[in-house]
């Protein structure tokens, strides 16, 4: 359909039809099977807002590079293209644009491993987003709170997975299949076998089926790998290797959400690994590792080093195996926080101290202090890890927050988020309680201890030792169930939901 | 769809077809599917055939969607 529009918009050099068919085009190209076409559509789109001295296009053509060099890889690329993207959206003083520029920002940082910035990012898109921006703006990023939360180790969180998996899912324009089997995966972790192997199944078997390829594609098979290994299907696992196979050389990127997992041959390799084909995952691993190294994308890295360690243990060169990890745990902590990261738009300020008492308290067997929510109307302040600073002029993610003024209120479908301040800047979610530094890599721990629990060799069980123990999934399962039982269809009609702005 | 209806009683593949371009912006990723603006963008795109491929790009364009740009251009070029 769009090949149509722009084969018959071209000849005619109509620019409102040109405009309209790069734009189709655009949206048509996401996915792993038209980077190059997308970078020349953004050119084109480029040259045409330049004629048509529009703006819009301009960032349009940003947009085009900047899901493209994320694909590939080239983040250096893809930050710049970003920000030429936030400067045309600034100028359009468009909410929905400077939403997608701010939500994008914290896509990024979380890519680069700064945790606290992409909250700080998030909580800023949510701010600008709430009703003056696109209906997505109020699920996906308290939504993507949810992996946030799972990368720094601490529980679970029944509110945030009933956005990530419920609304999210629930969307007219859903992020389903990728987020379904985040969803199996999260089953898995929560140790319901049953419910990983009901979920990987019914997107698997859409897959298998010819789900398109598009923006959720790459990220949906890239999770569908990483099940079929945790539950131990060889069949899916050769499947699934040979349709991510041409995609080697690109990222697991989900090309909506703009989501950046690891490399594709990083996957390649597990699936090698677990499949036996030690040589190839090697080859695979290598791959990943120098990909991951050169685009500092740091828990990705981790995830790579972990699970290239198991392949060489699994093939009986344990020498090797503390190599990668260790290489990458020698750095002087993987995520360095700074204190313009810490503070983003909060009033709370840096968590140095709070960082600091609470590692110390760790070290000393302590156990980690819960924060005590703040009452509805107290001070932002009063919180548990208060240390009130000064804002810093420019927060990570480039946008101000507007929590002070008055945005308090997050309504969302009847019974899902009744205490509605949750959301603010200051008291969106507890994630202010931040763990230290050395207990982040939870995705590193549950993807590399927990499938062989038990049988974890000596040197990895050694690494891990020193990560944090997997918390999700410590919260009931049946919060999920009850969520999707009472849960309204978010959209179905108008003026039905207040989420849903349109 | 009052523009619409017109249209159509003129016997006047083109208008309907802006009528069509103009009903509603496409949906914004997120929004509920819309099956009125997606019955009137089919009528239009049968009507105009290959007669007008400069309106037929537009239509087509707009079944495709381009969200979340897509609705807003209109908007933003005149602003």
């Amino acid at each position: 359909m769009s090949e149509e529009a722009l084969a018959l918009a071209r000849p005619s050099g109509d620019p409102v039809a040109m405009r309209d068919a790069l734009s189709a085009r655009l949206w048509a190209s996401l996915g792993p099977d038209a980077i190059d076409e997308r970078l020349a559509v953004g050119r084109e789109l480029l040259a045409l807002g330049e004629r048509e001295q529009s703006l819009l296009l301009t960032m349009l053509a940003h947009d085009a590079a900047f899901g493209a060099h994320l694909l590939r890889g080239d983040l250096e690329a893809a930050t710049r293209a970003l920000a030429a993207y936030g400067e045309a959206a600034t100028a359009l003083k468009r909410p929905a644009f400077v939403f997608l520029a701010t939500y994008w920002r914290g896509s990024l940082a979380l890519a680069r491993g700064e945790i606290d910035a992409a909250e700080t990012c998030f909580r800023a898109a949510l701010a600008r987003g709430r009703g003056t921006g696109p209906v997505r703006a109020l699920h996906v990023p308290p939504g993507r709170m949810y992996p946030l939360r799972y990368l720094r180790g601490e529980d679970d969180d029944p509110e945030l997975a009933a956005i990530f998996f419920g609304e999210m899912i629930a969307l007219p324009y859903s992020f389903e299949p990728a987020i379904r089997t985040s969803l199996a995966f999260v089953g898995w972790l929560r140790g319901d076998r049953g419910e990983a192997e009901r979920e990987f199944e019914r997107v698997a078997v859409r897959v298998e089926q010819g789900l398109e390829r598009d923006e959720h594609w790459l990220m949906t098979v890239g999770g569908l790998s990483r099940l079929a290994i945790l539950l131990g299907d060889t069949a899916r696992a050769a499947s699934l290797y040979d349709r991510l196979l041409p995609y080697a050389d690109l990222m697991l990127v989900h090309d909506q959400l703009r989501a950046v997992g690891e490399p594709v041959a990083a996957m390649l390799g597990a699936l090698d690994a677990f499949l036996g084909r030690f040589d190839a995952g090697v080859a695979h691993y290598e791959h990943a590792m120098a990909k991951a190294t050169a685009m500092g994308v740091r828990i990705a890295l981790i995830d790579v080093h972990a699970g290239y360690a198991r392949l060489l243990e699994a093939r009986g060169d344990a020498a090797s195996a503390a190599a990668p990890r260790s290489s990458e745990m020698r750095r002087p902590g993987p995520w360095p926080r700074s204190a313009s990261v810490a503070t983003g738009c909060s009033t709370r300020g840096p968590r140095v101290g709070a960082h600091a008492r609470r590692r110390d308290s760790r070290e000393a067997g302590g156990r980690r202090p819960r924060r005590s929510r703040p009452a509805r109307g107290s001070s932002p302040s009063s919180g548990a890890t208060s240390a009130p600073t000064a804002r810093p002029a420019s927060p990570p993610c480039g946008q101000a927050c507007d929590h002070a003024n008055g945005a308090t209120e997050r309504e969302g479908p009847a019974g899902v988020h009744r205490r509605s301040g949750r959301f603010t800047c200051d008291d969106v979610l507890p994630f202010r309680q931040a763990a230290p530094p050395q207990s982040r890599e939870g995705l590193a721990d549950a993807m590399t201890a927990a499938p062989a629990q038990g049988n974890v060799p000596e040197p990895v069980r050694h690494m891990l030792a020193a990560i944090a123990p997997r918390r999700i999934g410590r919260n009931s399962p049946q919060i999920r169930q009850d969520f999707f039982a009472a849960r309204p269809t978010v959209g179905a009609s108008k003026g039905g939901s207040p989420c849903v702005t349109t | 769809m009052q523009a619409a209806d017109l249209a159509r009683r003129l016997g006047r593949a083109d208008l309907l077809a802006r009528a069509a371009l103009g009903y509603r912006g496409p949906a914004e990723m997120g929004t509920p599917s819309d099956p009125p603006t997606i019955a009137l963008l089919d009528e239009a795109l049968a009507a105009v055939g290959d007669a007008f491929p400069v309106i037929r790009a537009r239509l087509l364009s707009r079944m495709v969607g381009t969200p979340p740009y897509s609705g807003q251009h209109g908007d933003l070029e005149r602003g």
